[in-house]
């Protein structure tokens, strides 16, 4: 397995999420809250940024990393250990952040952090999850398949959004949970599913892998 | 000496049978050309005998051990594919360098030093996007990465299809120095075939997804004569022969006549016997009959 070429993609792939997560703070930033006293919020722009760019850089991967290293003779076992951890080597270095921030600022805000960091983890697993699960539909069936994966997700999500937010299980203003382990164990076990639904995807797209195109 | 074996290798596509059964023994040492026309299934064979695709049927296997998900004989083989430049999909966005890069990670005995000589020879501009590439640039890409992988079962897929007349010479010259330094094993697809002839010790001829010649390009060359005559003067001359593409202009007849162990043409004032060149023997085999 080339561990190198792999952990350069994951790095990227984390770049790409602190590059947005800081555009995120500097469009929110005011004359009244600059910048800095924005920065207890950053797990909060981490998290939501790492899950959108994560979705995103995890299913191009497969279009993009995949047929480069198979056509340069890497074998397709390499590639799916490969795929596993471009979608959670961010995700870990993610939470790490939060943690330190949540260390070096103290606040209200950070303090929730601090209960939130698996939730966040877990958040972050479920969106590269959730492209690497789109990806494999459109490998398998098309642009078609890919847009009814979207579809579908987006009113899972959006109905379990409503759901929760209009519960006040989980205010992301306050990042607070006020230790509902209920919301935990919902976010792991949906995470869950997902990872495992991601990982069973990708060994089955990547079994008999053709490359057709580099 | 080592031997890349594939038995009865067969690729079906839906209902299309790409690769017919195809049995291939290919040796160190040796530079062979693969020549079909387009759609006869010679890049699919390329993918298949590097694993690049799936089989449908059959085997292919380095020394004995399998070559699919095999990382040990994965390393000993480069297929240098053409690289897409549309954009949707691939590493269309990817700087030239950066996929260099790659390929240096990737290949376990990469030449650095030859692939940055080649850079120069044909004028690389490593810093383009791969879909910023000129034909010309992609074609010198593809052979950077196929020299400079020290494989030692390379196969390039049309390797000189954009490349001017310098850049082509250039490329005979630096692929004959590399097989006499190295003793690699070469498998070379062209559409250029006449230019190429001088340098395949061995010709593979595909026609739909079945090998219908592999043999040493000059016995081949030697068995394969033009006989042309009056008609009845050549079907008298040729009769026994295997002929193939006869062409009929008035009474006057000319057929390619594959000639096996011990047959002989003789010319005679009838008949004229000319040689063939490689070109030819490809257009007879695979074309169609022309009747004027």
């Amino acid at each position: 397995m080339k561990l190198k070429m792999w952990l350069w993609v994951s790095f990227k792939n984390l770049v790409w999420v602190l590059a947005i997560s800081v555009f995120y703070s500097l469009m929110m930033s005011t004359e009244e809250h600059p910048i800095l006293s924005r920065l207890e919020l950053m797990p909060y722009y981490l998290t939501i940024g790492g899950w959108m760019i994560l979705c995103v850089l995890s299913g191009v991967s497969l279009f993009y990393y995949i047929p480069l290293s198979v056509s340069l003779g890497s074998t397709r076992k390499a590639c799916f250990f490969g795929l596993q951890m471009i979608k959670i080597i961010p995700c870990v270095i993610i939470t790490a952040l939060c943690l330190a921030i949540a260390c070096f600022i103290k606040s209200d805000v950070t303090a929730g952090v601090l209960k939130l960091l698996p939730v966040i983890f877990m958040v972050l697993l479920s969106g590269g999850s959730i492209g690497a699960i789109i990806s494999c539909v459109k490998l398998r069936f098309g642009k078609a398949g890919a847009i009814i994966m979207v579809a579908l997700f987006a009113i899972i999500g959006g109905v379990n959004g409503f759901f929760l937010a209009s519960n006040g299980k989980f205010n992301f203003a306050k990042l607070n949970m006020d230790g509902d382990s209920t919301l935990t164990l919902i976010v792991g076990l949906v995470t869950f599913v997902l990872f495992a639904g991601s990982v069973i995807t990708q060994y089955l797209s990547l079994k008999k892998y053709e490359v057709k195109l580099i | 000496m080592s031997k890349l074996v594939c038995k009865g290798v067969s690729k079906k596509y839906k209902d299309k049978l790409a690769v017919k059964n195809v049995d291939l023994t290919l040796e160190s040492g040796k530079i062979y050309g693969l020549i079909g026309r387009n759609g006869a299934g010679k890049s699919t064979l390329l993918s298949l005998m590097s694993a690049q695709a799936p089989l449908t049927a059959g085997s292919v296997e380095i020394d004995g051990e399998p070559v699919w998900e095999n990382q040990k004989s994965l390393n000993r083989i480069c297929f240098s594919r053409e690289l897409n430049v549309s954009g949707n999909n691939g590493i269309a966005g990817m700087k030239i360098k950066d996929y260099l890069k790659m390929a240096a990670l990737y290949y376990p005995a990469w030449d650095a030093e030859l692939a940055a000589r080649l850079v120069d020879a044909f004028e690389i501009d490593i810093k383009k996007q791969i879909m910023k590439a000129n034909k010309g640039m992609l074609s010198a890409v593809t052979i950077t990465i196929a020299l400079a992988s020290k494989a030692e079962f390379t196969f390039l897929d049309e390797p000189v299809a954009g490349l001017d007349v310098i850049a082509r010479e250039y490329f005979y010259k630096e692929l004959l120095s590399e097989f006499s330094e190295s003793g690699r094993c070469f498998v070379i697809s062209t559409h250029i075939i006449e230019e190429a002839a001088n340098v395949f010790e061995d010709v593979i001829i595909l026609r739909n997804g079945e090998i219908i010649a592999n043999e040493n390009t000059q016995e081949l060359i030697d068995r394969c004569k033009y006989v042309s005559g009056l008609e009845e003067a050549v079907n008298k001359a040729t009769s026994g022969v295997e002929t193939h593409h006869a062409e009929m202009i008035g009474r006057a007849k000319t057929v390619a006549a594959i000639l096996r162990g011990g047959e002989h043409i003789e010319e005679n004032e009838d008949v004229t016997v000319k040689p063939m060149s490689l070109q030819n023997i490809f257009v007879a085999l695979c074309g169609e009959e022309v009747q004027q």
